[in-house]
């Protein structure tokens, strides 16, 4: 996916490392970090990535909120929720505000990469 | 304690997903109110239909050979944030368990606060948690979980 741009929000470090080493690999530019929701907002607008990385729980504001947010800017923003939570829950206040694709924490650098590979290709493909 | 089963269900699955390595349950006692870290603490909240805390503790070594693992090169600092998040994985897959299983829970995980250093002590009032100490390749790990009212 040469030239696809990526930002990471985790308020993990070792989460940034996994993810960018991982995408760096198969050709995307992570062109964004951020390490909490208000980062996140703030660097969407700075820099409109094809794909956004987002964790749920961080400090300051979480990712559901920044999602929303995000999402009122640009309703076509393709972003991918992760979480340690994976209940029915979680994941249906996420669909509610318009998030598609969810991965569930501990996930593999090659499964993540597939699930935004997937998300990239169903945006070229319309 | 009711959700205790759920956490090690969680602290197994999450270990042997994040680290692809086996962890042993080596004893089950109830938690001293003090404590003196191994040099490695993280403490996650738990909010939601029942207020708790998660705590891990582990020394220096521990924690940078599980990190190397994932991240061949990383360093202490690293580390103590892949404890952290080692933490988050295994509390929030525990509260999703129990969320499911009880309907209205509402379990939710609050962001970890690390304490890195040597010999501190802390101190868990009000609440009667139990201690998990676990046996990995890494060295030994042990949890703090306690719900309030429990």
């Amino acid at each position: 996916m040469k030239g696809k741009r990526l930002m990471i929000v985790d308020d993990s470090p070792a989460i940034h490392v996994i993810i960018e080493r991982a995408a760096a690999a198969n050709g995307y530019e992570v062109c964004a970090h951020a390490k909490n929701g208000d980062e996140a907002v703030k660097q969407y607008k700075l820099t409109m990535p094809d794909v956004i990385t987002m964790d749920i729980t961080m400090p300051v504001k979480d990712g559901l909120a920044a999602s929303k947010e995000i999402l009122a800017e640009n309703p076509d923003a393709k972003i991918l929720m992760l979480s340690a939570m994976g209940d029915e829950e979680i994941i249906k206040e996420a669909k509610d505000i318009g998030i598609t694709h969810f991965l569930k924490k501990p996930f593999k650098g090659e499964e993540i990469v597939n699930v935004i590979n997937n998300m990239i290709s169903n945006q070229s493909g319309g | 304690m009711a959700y205790i089963e759920f956490f090690k269900n969680s602290i197994q699955s999450s270990f042997e997903e994040m680290f692809g390595e086996t962890i042993s349950l080596e004893n089950e006692t109830r938690a001293p109110e003090w404590f003196t870290s191994k040099g490695v603490a993280v403490v996650i909240g738990i909010t939601g239909g029942k207020k708790g805390r998660v705590l891990i503790d582990m020394c220096p070594d521990t924690a940078l050979e599980l990190t190397r693992k994932l991240i061949p090169d990383s360093d202490e600092e690293l580390a103590l944030f892949t404890v952290a998040e080692f933490c988050n994985i295994a509390s929030g897959g525990a509260a999703t368990l129990i969320n499911n299983e009880f309907r209205g829970s509402a379990l939710r995980v609050a962001p970890p606060s690390i304490f890195a250093g040597a010999n501190f002590r802390l101190f868990s009032p009000k609440l009667n948690s139990v201690l998990l100490s676990y046996v990995t390749g890494f060295g030994n790990i042990d949890f703090h979980i306690g719900f309030e009212g429990e």
